[in-house]
């Protein structure tokens, strides 16, 4: 999985160059992030302009990050599609994981 | 291969479903409802012409546990209404066969299938067996298929053996959750369309795969069940034979015409009950009709998506209940979002997506979950071929742990989850599900039921006004008629076993039951067995306590008519008669507890 990273001062933004997100990425996608925690980057921003699907398997990749970037740390959402946002809403996860328009946005908010 | 106790058992072939037959469904449901009718028929006069006025101590409990039974086997009795089994299809191939259309892959590839073998403390010698059937499985091409031994134990025989049999090994650093977490553990890491759950000593046949994969080219079916088939139970002695070891030559001649008469019958068949098939073919089978199938665990098949996102669900919806239970309407809103945040960083922190629930019966729990998810109608199926085989509670310790922990976690249900208030479940799920439950609280009226004989025994009191014409007309149309409605219902199988447990369980119910109610955790205590003791006859001291009381009864009324005291001689057929039929339900778990033949071990 290709994936293009940025890094704004202590924060990440982490984009998956892949259209679906589902069970056959997930695992990839996770390690991925799961090497940025273990380096120490647990402010991490996820850039989704690429992905027009996601499924459980890769929403669960989102939160098993969420949970490894511990208290200080956190993970958010920016650029997501119509059906991600969908996928979030359907399993209230928009509560727990923040969403913004833009990476520029995001990036200022975090 | 090494070679276990059970590889003499290897050439015995599973049983066959029961076909479908229109003829016979119509009349069970003649018969079923013929049988509520007269149950209620029956009730009325039982509650309103027939209690012993006398003595209403005895006569009440023992009305209601006959209601409590009614009620019980009416929810049986609905249980079995119908067959709806579900048509196969042809095994889906790629991933988009088993998608809904807006779902899609805009490049399809291969459906890819993970098999996972959880094991903890199993021989890996043992563990082999199910690898190899695991990898004889047809697999339909171009389907991929990965094999993996989730080993809980971190043991480096085990691995070797998954080495040295060319599957995937995985292992973890703590055993949190046990066999769901186990399985959670390896969803993480692994990415099939569909999961396949066999336990350490399940062994698929070549088949299993093409003949399940079909259900998936619906993309409602989350999980398929298929049956559990124990091919090491206790095999018995035919009757002529144990007849001749007994009574020699004239036993064995009087054995074989009982056996010409009846057909063949084998002493101490199946001994602890374990053939699951009444439970497999009749019941989880017709549960299709309400789509209310659950999942048993080994020998299924699981579509990911589904399991991961009523999962996600549950997580999502368990965090805003925590982070509002932290913070219930409060004026400042800074104070409240600062609350909320802290409240979600500390559920993350603690909480696990869990597809699988970490509880005791995570099986029917998450089946559950999942069907009571709102945002999606699941579906689950029933397949009634036996396509896997696996092993048996050798003695009646290991089957009454086994026991426990299925009574034990389904009445746990009951206590976290209720059905009957379930959001997201029909009404036919509901009632499936709570009759689950439902079955285990037979233990209080069978505690009435076989402690009633004694009572007449010894207090020469009956808990009916009177034994004329009308209790006979009563008592045998309601019996006849429920014996021949469960004869239909339960065709082809053969019930013994399951009806003489269904009374000898009431300790093991009733210990349960408390368990439950005192919130501890429901596990099996016991002590350990010596090196000298041979049987487990102090785990029946409830059911001898009984039997004990029911032969000295039957011989302290025979002494009363003996001495030519006062008597009751039709209440005294009656009572002798439930109290013989009791007895010999009771005798089976003794029997199972005196069980030694060497077996169970290498």
């Amino acid at each position: 999985m290709e994936v293009v990273m940025q890094e704004y001062g202590d924060i990440v933004s982490f984009k998956p160059n892949v259209s679906r997100l589902d069970a056959s990425q997930a695992v990839e996608f996770k390690d991925n992030l799961l090497q940025q925690v273990t380096v120490g980057k647990i402010r991490l921003l996820l850039n989704l302009s690429e992905v027009t699907f996601i499924d459980s398997s890769g929403l669960g990749a989102i939160i098993s990050a969420l949970r490894r970037v511990g208290v200080k740390g956190d993970v958010k959402l920016c650029c997501v599609a119509d059906q991600v946002m969908e996928m979030l809403r359907l399993t209230r996860l928009d509560k727990v994981l923040e969403v913004f328009d833009s990476e520029e946005t995001g990036i200022a908010n975090f | 291969m090494e070679q276990f106790y059970f590889s003499k058992h290897e050439h015995r072939q599973p049983y066959a479903a029961v076909p479908y037959s229109p003829w016979r469904e119509f009349l069970y449901q003649y018969l079923a409802t013929i049988n509520i009718g007269i149950g209620i028929w029956y009730f009325h006069w039982r509650w309103f012409y027939s209690l012993n006025t006398e003595a209403l101590w005895f006569s009440i409990p023992l009305a209601l546990a006959e209601t409590m039974a009614f009620l019980s086997s009416t929810l049986f009795i609905v249980n079995l209404w119908k067959h709806k089994d579900v048509p196969q299809k042809p095994p889906a191939l790629y991933a988009n066969d088993i998608l809904a259309t807006s779902d899609r892959l805009p490049e399809d590839r291969p459906l890819k299938v993970d098999v996972f073998l959880p094991t903890y403390t199993e021989d890996p010698e043992l563990v082999r067996y199910s690898i190899r059937d695991a990898k004889r499985m047809r697999c339909p091409s171009p389907v991929e298929v990965s094999i993996h031994v989730l080993d809980d134990g971190k043991r480096s025989e085990m691995q070797s053996v998954a080495e040295d049999e060319n599957v995937n090994y995985i292992t973890r650093e703590d055993n949190r959750g046990f066999k769901a977490g186990n399985l959670r553990n390896a969803m993480e890491i692994t990415s099939g369309d569909i999961l396949v759950i066999l336990d350490a000593d399940t062994r698929p046949f070549p088949n299993f795969l093409k003949n399940t994969l079909g259900y998936f080219r619906d993309p409602d079916i989350a999980w398929v069940q298929t049956p559990q088939w124990f091919y090491d139970t206790i095999e018995g002695t035919p009757l002529t034979d144990w007849y001749r070891r007994k009574l020699g030559r004239v036993g064995g001649w009087f054995g074989r015409l009982i056996e010409r008469l009846i057909g063949p019958v084998r002493i101490n068949q199946d001994l602890f009950g374990s053939d699951p098939r009444m439970f497999y073919d009749c019941i989880l089978r017709r549960r299709m009709n309400y789509n209310a199938t659950f999942c048993c665990g080994a020998g299924s098949l699981h579509r990911r998506e589904a399991v991961q996102r009523a999962a996600l669900i549950r997580y999502g919806s368990e965090m805003e209940d925590h982070i509002n239970n932290v913070t219930p309407d409060m004026e400042s809103a800074e104070l409240e979002e600062a609350l909320g945040f802290g409240a979600r960083r500390a559920f993350l922190a603690d909480t696990e997506v869990t597809p699988y629930k970490y509880h005791v019966s995570e099986d029917i729990y998450t089946s559950l979950l999942l069907h009571a998810d709102q945002t999606h109608q699941w579906k689950s199926v029933y397949h009634p071929e036996v396509i896997s085989k696996m092993l048996s509670p050798q003695d009646a310790l290991a089957y009454l742990t086994q026991s426990f922990k299925y009574a034990g976690g389904t009445l746990d249900l009951l206590r976290r989850d209720n059905p009957l208030g379930k959001p997201g479940l029909s009404s036919g799920q509901k009632t499936m599900y709570f009759a689950s439950i439902f079955s285990y609280f037979a233990a209080f009226w069978m505690v009435i039921f076989l402690i009633t004989p004694p009572i007449f025994f010894f207090t020469n009191i009956v808990p009916v006004n009177g034994f004329d014409l009308d209790f006979f007309i009563h008592i045998l149309s309601f019996q006849i008629i429920s014996q021949f409605t469960f004869m239909i219902g339960t065709w082809g199988v053969n019930t013994l076993r399951d009806v003489q447990y269904y009374v000898a369980f009431f300790p093991l119910n009733l210990k349960a039951i408390w368990t439950v109610l005192k919130g501890d955790e429901v596990k099996f205590k016991v002590t350990p067995k010596t090196s000298e003791q041979r049987t487990y006859l102090n785990l029946v001291i409830p059911q001898l306590a009984i039997i004990t009381l029911n032969v000295l009864g039957i011989l302290w009324y025979l002494g009363r008519i003996a001495m030519g005291y006062e008597y009751d001689l039709m209440g005294f057929i009656i009572a002798a008669f439930w109290s013989l039929l009791n007895m010999n339900s009771l005798l089976v778990i003794v029997r199972a507890a005196l069980w030694s033949n060497g077996e169970g071990t290498r």
